[in-house]
């Protein structure tokens, strides 16, 4: 295990020395800044309407957690769908592009720490930008009075939801040494993880129940709306661990192809 | 191994995968599949048969070996992983996090569903089989009983269960009890209170009885094709749950003990004396009763003197007039307005929370009468519009097809429904009370206006008031808490400026820094 943080920590590094990990930050913050103040400031000025037409219905459903916190977390988790790909995309590709994965692959260390310091680094940049976007909750509980516990349980979603995508992203990764192709797959599966119930939705086909319980935004829908489920937390790292699994399979098949 | 080999043996796959694809989405073979999986075949027989000696050293070798290995472990570890999550989809725990804990039920609900015996199934009936609230509210009652699962039907690909269930509104959650043999229930209504009453009501070991007075020309509920048939309701009253039985009281010498509700839609030939005492009686023993009216024709009058009397003995006076509104009517119906439309309803249980519109055609007049004794409750539950007025020359309207509010016709509202709650103590007649919701229409509830507006909805809410099924349990609709929020312009610039745009600034020079850093 000390050998995956050596790596992590390193990797880590890594990101912070390449221009490509502002970028991305920046980006998602910008996004997620422009979502929050755009759905805060309709919020506003819904109140204040409804206030001044003293109607007391409509101001009863007025909820700042389902009025700006989850349609802003919803906007963020298809914007990691793009930007995730940017991130995990050189992990594994590079190290083959430049000739350093041979070198890694015979150190005295195994697959499974490699795979696991290179997802440990990636997850820590990832909750590192989530972090980042906790203050716009804090802007809500310092000038409003959101529901905490929602926040916090839409928060954990899309940790959760970051943390499945980068798995993906390192799978796609190790599978190439060309970082186009190793961001575009990537991109790929995680669409396809959104849009896989699209079919169920129709209507049809014998594999609706399955179809359901595989789409990804259907379980990071209910954490947002202040659900915290076993069924979800199980399908989340069921989510990671197999695409850790075949990351790891992928590099280690490299051993004896 | 020629390089063609090779592709044939990738193109295979490809064909494959696509063809198993679609046969999964489409659930079936068609073309597209049929075409894909024989290419596919095709294409794999090929690669084998032009690769034979290299594959056979291949399967032999140390890769071949360690090929086999991964696999063999890869769908062990995955196999694993999908029996857990299969099992945590069987046994799984929440969290309700919301501060009116919106996703749980109340402690009513748990313990009604916690108390199932049998299986009990939801069958939501949505456009297009789908509708996120009613997955949701059906997931949280889920979520408290193994017993209790659900399905999401789209009842134009399923006509056969809707036919089945007598579901006949878009929105209706039917619920069976005890499988496919068991009892079943229809509520139309999407809130956790609905579903809980429903559940109870489909639990019950023993269905109530709904009979309608049969012999002297009543809407037939038998009659499902004629327009003036009551086929319609009786459906919706079976899918609620209860026994629809044709009642032939003057051949009995009194009306059935098993009787919950007893309907007179609308006698057109007079009832025998014995028929009315047996009425009178039942309702004195705490009997619940629907009577409806139609209004007298001159040219084919109905002797129903016995039947406005029985209401009359009950406290409601029934009107020799039809109520006329020329301006809130169905549009598409006769311009004389003989279809008023009615958007004002009583306090009443029957009408609680009632704010759809609903229409009653040849409707007579009902008013509560003037001395009423001790012990009766009379209450108007239903009223047409200020435009409407009780027309009381009968003749004028039926034979030129004319109406003119004049000074005998009774201004509106006009009330066309009349609940009654007797009080038996009171009477000297034991314990309990007789209940009676008269009708000034009888057309209200017929195959042509019973799927019109609300129509179903009322004439069901007063079979559920009569015989005691209103608020089972009365939960409070809870909703996600009410939200402040106040940042004056100002403020919201500050904060703005600070906390959106400073951070990525502040990220994109330092990526600047190490872009420039490195590029020197």
């Amino acid at each position: 295990m000390k050998n995956s943080f050596t790596i992590a920590g390193k990797e880590l590094a890594g990101y912070f020395l390449q221009p490509v990990a502002y970028v991305v930050m920046t980006v998602f913050l910008l996004l997620g800044g422009f979502f929050f103040f755009a759905l805060l400031r309709y919020f506003e000025v819904t109140l204040t309407a409804y206030s001044a037409m003293q109607n007391p219905e409509v101001l009863q459903r007025l909820n700042l957690n389902e009025r700006v916190i989850e349609p802003m977390l919803h906007n963020l988790a298809i914007v990691l769908v793009i930007l995730v790909p940017a991130i995990t995309m050189r992990s594994f590709a590079e190290e083959k592009r430049t000739g350093t994965y041979e070198l890694l692959l015979t150190a005295p260390i195994r697959t499974g720490e490699i795979v696991a310091g290179k997802f440990i680094a990636a997850a820590a940049f990832m909750l590192i930008m989530i972090g980042l976007a906790g203050m716009f909750p804090l802007i809500l509980v310092a000038f409003g009075n959101p529901e905490v516990g929602v926040m916090f349980s839409g928060y954990l979603g899309l940790a959760f939801l970051s943390i499945s995508f980068v798995s993906i992203g390192l799978f796609t990764s190790s599978l190439t040494q060309n970082q186009i192709i190793a961001a575009i797959s990537c991109f790929g599966l995680l669409l396809l993880l959104f849009v896989i119930s699209w079919p169920a939705q129709a209507g049809g086909g014998s594999l609706v129940g399955l179809v359901r319980y595989l789409s990804l935004p259907d379980h990071f829908a209910q954490m947002v709306t202040g659900i915290i489920d076993t069924r979800d937390i199980v399908y989340f790292l069921s989510l990671i661990f197999v695409a850790l699994f075949l990351t790891q399979r992928s590099v280690e098949s490299a051993r004896w192809r | 191994m020629r390089r063609s080999a090779a592709l044939y043996g990738i193109l295979g796959l490809v064909l494959l995968s696509f063809g198993l694809v679609d046969y999964f989405i489409s659930s079936g073979f068609r073309l597209f599949v049929w075409v894909n999986l024989i290419c596919g075949i095709f294409a794999i027989v090929l690669w084998i048969t032009s690769s034979r000696s290299e594959l056979s050293s291949i399967t032999t070798g140390r890769s071949a070996r360690y090929g086999a290995n991964a696999v063999i472990y890869s769908a062990a570890y995955i196999g694993l992983l999908v029996a857990i999550n299969y099992i945590s989809t069987l046994h799984h725990t929440r969290l309700d996090l919301t501060a009116e804990k919106v996703y749980s039920l109340s402690s009513q609900s748990v313990n009604v569903v916690k108390g199932l015996q049998k299986p009990l199934k939801f069958y939501g009936f949505f456009q297009g089989g789908d509708s996120p609230a009613a997955r949701e509210l059906y997931e949280t009652f889920a979520y408290y009983s193994p017993k209790l699962t659900y399905e999401l039907v789209d009842p134009d690909k399923h006509p056969e269960l809707a036919e089945r269930f007598k579901v006949s509104v878009m929105g209706t959650t039917h619920l069976q009890y005890g499988g496919d043999n068991g009892e079943g229930t229809n509520v139309t209504e999407l809130t956790e209170e609905a579903l809980t009453n429903a559940i109870i009501r489909a639990t019950r070991s023993s269905k109530k009885v709904v009979e309608f007075l049969d012999g002297h020309g009543e809407a037939d509920p038998d009659d499902a094709g004629a327009q003036s048939g009551y086929g319609t309701v009786k459906k919706d009253l079976e899918g609620e749950g209860y026994e629809v039985r044709k009642l032939e009281l003057a051949q009995l010498p009194k009306v059935p003990d098993d009787a919950n509700l007893v309907v007179v839609a609308g006698p057109i030939k007079p009832l025998g004396q014995h028929e009315i005492d047996s009425l009178n009686d039942y309702l004195k023993q705490g009997g619940r009763m629907i009577a409806m009216y139609r209004p007298q024709r001159p040219d084919n009058p109905i002797d129903e003197a016995a039947m406005v009397k029985l209401a009359g003995d009950w406290g409601v006076k029934v009107g020799n007039d039809i109520v006329v509104d020329q301006v809130v009517r169905l549009f598409e119906g006769p311009a004389l307005g003989l279809n008023p439309i009615v958007q004002t309803y009583g306090e009443h249980p029957i009408t609680k929370d009632f704010k759809q519109r609903t229409v009653f055609p040849m409707a007579r007049s009902l008013s509560a009468e003037p001395n009423l004794k001790p012990g009766l409750t009379v209450t108007p539950i239903a009223k047409t519009s200020d435009t409407s007025w009780a027309e009381v020359d009968l003749d004028t309207l039926f034979r030129q097809q004319k109406a003119e509010l004049t000074a005998k016709d009774t201004r509106g509202p006009i009330a066309v429904v009349m609940a009654v709650d007797g009080n038996l103590e009171q009477f000297g007649l034991g314990k309990g009370d007789a209940r009676m919701v008269v009708f000034g229409s009888t057309e209200f509830a017929d195959n042509q206006y019973a799927t019109q507006f609300f129509n179903r909805d009322f004439f069901v809410n007063s079979a559920d008031w009569l015989t005691g099924e209103e608020n089972s349990i009365s939960i409070r609709p809870r909703s996600i808490r009410a939200s402040r929020f106040r940042l004056t312009t100002g403020q919201f610039s500050i904060v703005f400026a600070f906390a959106v745009l400073l951070l990525p600034e502040m990220l994109l020079i330092a990526g600047i820094v190490v872009w420039w850093e490195r590029r020197n």
